[in-house]
């Protein structure tokens, strides 16, 4: 009891800020705002021209954009009783561990699940876009032989250099070692924490825990590195910034960004129709053009988005792409806390 | 101050018994002109903190879980020795940069001193991340850092990723909180002192020792304990400078909090941080204590502390 009291106290001060942007939220029907939390930068601009733009078009509804979206804000938020976010482009982990504790369910039917890909979806959330976890190498590097497997990736004394990666287990590389160390693609999961450390052991000292996107671009921009994992936007921003990266496509794997909706909303249906509106055919075409990600919905015909040719040769959606690989959402949902801990204790020492 | 009236500069000039009123009108004036300060300090400090240390004897459940998990989870105990290092090493750096560069700012003249203090606040007035992405390129494999080591025959240093690289970064951003202090000390101290010294038959060097070094203390120490709790706390230049091999105690308390929502786990640790750092504040002001209360009263002298 007193500590809910302190904590109320405590975020009284804090929230007050939030407080006055919500005020405008709940009053009036007439002026209808939904606040949308995602990551800032290049990547919030595209949400805001080719997803936020339409909808206000469409229905008159204005858009308070805050950056970042963390899930501990969303956690504080719930528990102060005060949530100030409609929408949050955040990992869907978080919404899946935590789905009717700290996120909302999504019950609008507008929100058919047979519409996404299989495996993509979940009670507190559905895909707004998709996107791969990209094997690239610098060709600058490697003037003779290139690598060309995901096994090569983990062959330092063939393929020297520093393996640039995000500093987050969920990036794909633990897929990606235990495939390299011959488990078969479709016998990933329940993924073999212990045994995807242990091939990783065997490059630890050549891996790059990268602390933000931003530092994989430079590194790989300044040839820090051979060779990257990351995601499909940055794979592309990196490509465009002067770094001469390949991709490699021999395994890769895939995964969804996820907008969803903090426990409280206080606009919850209204967010609900901005989700199932930016997840049709138009809006995911103008934002797969602008970030160069795939549409989620199956019935969106790739072969008709205008993608530029560095888009292009990071998109894992494309024909040729060798062995894709969702990354299977229940498992992460169910491990998370696990692997992280693992993770955390492994990387430090 | 009631240690301050045994001693006997205040004792010689004791004031006169009509003064008392107003001495304690000036108090309460003081006490209303602080009580903004107190109440934010209440508000946006005590009462969070004590939300935190509650929440990590209570969250998820009552106990000292949250603690036991600390000591026996195989990391937190080795990453916090080693920011205790770092922190310690950036300090003793920083003294040894530090000091001497405030010595010379008490002698420079106006002018020059203008432009020295500038040249320590400079890393302190550009962005955070502009400064830590500065480092990146400079110390980066190939960087300018390593040409200039190479060139003095020590190739092949890697310093990205390292604690070294982390620990250079940290000595330069926290210098301003090493040099102020001891410049504002080293500045009221009588140079006379010296002369004094030197006329009654001491060298140079014995006068620095018994009479310079000791006077200048107070701001050694106060500077010195700055940059230590400072150092304990950085997040950002160990997260892009350094690697998790390398990461300190803030990295993983942002792990508990950010990624494992874990809020009792992560205020155990800051808790955990915050009674080391009050031992080794406590510890550091006993180390120096006879020191500090020789100096602290020839300071005193000059004026108001």
């Amino acid at each position: 009891m007193r500590h809910n009291h302190l904590l109320a106290l405590a975020a009284t001060g804090l929230l007050l800020a939030a407080t006055a942007a919500c005020g405008a939220n709940s009053s009036t029907e007439a002026t209808k705002t939904l606040t949308w939390a995602s990551t800032g930068g290049q990547f919030q601009e595209d949400e805001k021209k080719a997803l936020q733009a339409p909808f206000t078009a469409k229905s008159g509804t204005q858009f308070v954009n805050v950056s970042p979206a963390d899930a501990s804000q969303v956690k504080a938020m719930v528990a102060s009783g005060n949530t100030a976010w409609d929408l949050a482009n955040m990992s869907w982990i978080y919404a899946g561990a935590y789905c009717g504790e700290l996120y909302e369910k999504l019950d609008d039917p507008a929100l058919d699940r047979s519409k996404f890909p299989p495996g993509t979806t979940h009670d507190c959330f559905v895909p707004t876009y998709r996107y791969a976890n990209v094997f690239s190498y610098n060709a600058d590097m490697f003037k003779g032989e290139a690598p060309s497997k995901i096994a090569d990736f983990f062959d330092v004394k063939r393929f020297p250099g520093k393996r640039i990666v995000h500093d987050y287990p969920k990036s794909g590389l633990l897929e990606a070692a235990l495939v390299a160390d011959g488990v078969a693609p479709d016998k990933v999961y329940p993924l073999d924490l212990e045994r995807a450390l242990r091939k990783l052991d065997t490059i630890k000292s050549s891996l790059v825990f990268a602390p933000s996107y931003g530092a994989i671009q430079q590194m790989m921009v300044d040839k820090q590195g051979s060779m990257v994992l990351t995601v499909t936007a940055r794979s592309i921003v990196t490509a465009q910034s002067g770094a001469n990266l390949k991709a490699v496509w021999d395994f890769t794997t895939v995964d969804i960004g996820a907008l969803v909706i903090p426990k409280g909303s206080p606009n919850k249906a209204l967010a609900q129709q901005a989700l199932a509106f930016v997840t049709e055919p138009a809006q995911a075409k103008a934002y797969a053009e602008l970030t160069g990600t795939a549409p989620a919905r199956a019935d969106v015909d790739i072969s008709t988005i205008g993608y530029s040719d560095v888009q292009k040769a990071f998109n894992a959606f494309l024909p040729d792409r060798g062995t894709l690989l969702e990354q299977d959402k229940p498992w992460w949902i169910e491990n998370t806390d696990m692997v992280t801990k693992r993770w955390t204790s492994w990387k430090v020492s | 101050m009631p240690a301050s009236t045994a001693s006997p500069p205040t004792a010689a000039s004791a004031p006169p018994a009509g003064r008392r009123p107003a001495a304690r009108r000036r108090r309460a004036a003081a006490l209303l002109l602080l009580l903004p300060a107190l109440i934010a300090l209440i508000l946006f400090f005590v009462l969070p903190l004590l939300d935190i240390i509650i929440g990590s004897f209570t969250d998820p459940e009552p106990g000292l879980g949250n603690y036991l998990a600390l000591f026996s989870d195989g990391y937190t105990l080795r990453v916090l020795g080693r920011t205790l290092l770092v922190a310690l090493i950036v300090t003793l750096v920083g003294l040894l940069l530090g000091y001497p560069y405030a010595y010379m700012m008490t002698l420079a003249s106006p002018t020059t001193r203008a432009v020295m203090v500038t040249v320590v606040l400079v890393p302190f007035w550009t962005s955070m991340m502009a400064r830590n992405f500065a480092w990146m390129v400079l110390i980066q494999d190939g960087g300018v850092v390593q040409g200039i080591l190479s060139l003095v025959g020590l190739s092949g240093v890697t310093l990205l990723g390292t604690a070294t690289g982390v620990a250079l970064s940290m000595t330069q951003v926290l210098l301003p909180f090493m040099v102020l202090p001891m410049f504002s000390v080293m500045q009221q101290i009588d140079r006379r002192l010296l002369l004094a010294g030197q006329s009654l038959g001491a060298s140079r060097l014995s006068t620095f020792r018994k009479v310079y070094l000791p006077l200048s203390l107070p701001g050694v120490i106060s500077g010195g304990s700055l940059v230590f709790v400072l150092a304990l706390g950085f997040y950002v230049t160990p997260a892009l400078l350094g690697s998790p091999q390398s990461a300190l105690i803030a990295q993983i308390i942002s792990v508990r909090t950010r990624d494992l929502l874990d809020f009792g786990g992560a205020g155990a640790m800051g808790v955990l941080i915050l009674v080391v750092t009050l031992i080794a504040l406590g510890a550091s002001r006993r180390l120096a204590g006879t020191g500090t209360a020789v100096a602290a009263h020839a300071v005193a002298a000059g004026g108001d502390r």
